[in-house]
């Protein structure tokens, strides 16, 4: 009895981390590509890594999110999978010492104040010093975890590709 | 560790120790063109007057950007600024210019606990085991990972401290370290023994370093003994942000050596 209420238990606890395996996995993966961590906001099924790029002239910090949509319950695991959505956010900073330069980045903050996101599309955003911009994909979490190398390496190149996606929208507004 | 004043380049004070020998003293120009041919690594450790023990110099990198800006010809000067107002808009882009220095110096001291945190977990997955929880607030930090091959876990608390830059210049940086091993036992009699560890464990108000604590989880079946200790955040993290992978694992595998031995120890059944 011990063992079946252990092994019940253990199942409803490997359902529900399966977000945090692939954040993990996601930390790892970054930390390979030279980013590391200087942000992690975690809540139930919603985690928030905000990595910074050391040595990219370019980048200053890249923004992964994924909020976990369903599938921490046995029934909907079952039914319709782990659904998540996957946003990474990419930022440059331009650290503006002009002030004819701020006054125009002022009028550019609040253009930019009222878009709201949308999903697979890119948005831009001027926050002062720093240039966002923003893609979010929806993916299903049991593509990617428990798979090994492979499973990574495929997530992985989802988030190299939106990051260099990214990088282009934002390149026009990098100054010198 | 804080170190004090840096040497100038022309005092000869420096020691290294390379290759199992204590090496100099070298002024900071010696040391440098000594690094730059190989004679020398970065993961000597070093030692001058007034420091309390020796560090490895990848650990201080300002030290040798220290010496290689005292050998840099001198900057030429900047041009005249043409009105009252190109000059009042330079003073304001240096007013900027060090608030930006300032504010990196800032951000790293209280952000080095999250690089931390993503270093250990890289650490840990490299070895085998995969994040289950994760939970922060932004100073406290809880990690539980589980290997699924042989279904240990390893359960990780961080509490930074200094995260300001005055007491990290003080005492270094410094947290508080909880970092526990678990294993699932096949019955209860062995969890309900653990459980009374636990009661007795909570008798403890602050665990002192090496005191290790038992945790049990009755319906999980898994029982953790965890030992609290102080880490020095910047001995893994060097100002570059350059991470020391390899020390960093060894720190974890031999807290989780420990842990293991005592757990097997005290419930062998």
């Amino acid at each position: 009895m011990f063992g079946i209420l252990n092994k019940f238990a253990h199942k409803s606890e490997m359902r529900e981390s399966k977000d945090e395996m692939l954040i993990g996995e996601v930390v790892r993966a970054m930390s390979r590509q030279g980013y590391v961590t200087i942000a992690f906001q975690a809540h139930d099924d919603r985690q928030r890594v905000r990595f910074y790029a050391p040595q990219d002239p370019f980048l200053n910090s890249v923004w992964i999110t994924l909020d976990r949509k369903t599938g921490t319950g046995m029934v909907s695991a079952a039914l319709i999978g782990s659904k998540a959505t996957l946003e990474i956010k990419a930022e440059i900073k331009n650290k503006m010492t002009d002030p004819d330069d701020l006054v125009a980045m002022f009028k550019t903050d609040l253009a930019n104040m009222f878009k709201m996101p949308v999903i697979g599309g890119v948005k831009l955003n001027h926050e002062m010093n720093s240039v966002f911009a923003t893609i979010t994909k929806i993916i299903e979490i049991d593509n990617y975890v428990l798979k090994g190398d492979a499973g990574t390496q495929q997530l992985m190149s989802i988030i190299s590709s939106a990051v260099t996606e990214l990088s282009e929208k934002l390149r026009p507004f990098k100054k010198a | 560790m804080p170190l004090p004043d840096f040497p100038s380049a022309d005092q000869e004070v420096i020691h290294v120790h390379h290759n199992g020998a204590n090496l100099g003293p070298f002024d900071g120009a010696k040391l440098t063109a000594m690094l730059e041919a190989g004679e020398l690594s970065q993961e000597d450790p070093f030692w001058y007057p007034g420091m309390s023990d020796w560090i490895k110099l990848k650990q201080y990198p300002q030290l040798i950007d220290h010496f290689r800006a005292a050998q840099q010809p001198a900057a030429p000067p900047p041009p005249v600024p043409q009105s009252r107002d190109d000059q009042l808009d330079a003073i304001f882009g240096k007013l900027i210019d060090k608030s930006w220095a300032y504010l990196d110096e800032y951000n790293f001291a209280s952000r080095i606990d999250e690089i931390f945190l993503g270093a250990v977990i890289t650490a840990t997955l490299d070895a085998g085991y995969n994040l289950i929880d994760l939970t922060s607030d932004g100073q406290n930090h809880y990690l539980r990972l589980e290997n699924f091959d042989d279904n240990s876990r390893i359960v990780f608390r961080l509490n930074h401290f200094t995260g300001d830059l005055v007491s990290s210049n003080v005492i270094g940086q410094k947290a508080r370290v909880m970092i526990g091993y678990g294993e699932r036992v096949p019955n209860i009699s062995t969890v309900l023994s653990a459980l009374k560890a636990e009661f007795k464990s909570g008798l403890f108000v602050n665990a002192e370093p090496g005191s290790i604590v038992v945790d049990a989880d009755v319906m999980s079946g898994y029982i953790y003994c965890q030992v609290d200790m102080f880490w020095s955040l910047d001995e893994i993290i060097s100002r570059n942000y350059d991470i020391d992978h390899e020390t960093l694992n060894e720190w974890i595998r031999a807290s989780t050596n420990a842990l293991r031995k005592y757990l097997r120890g005290r419930f062998a059944s």
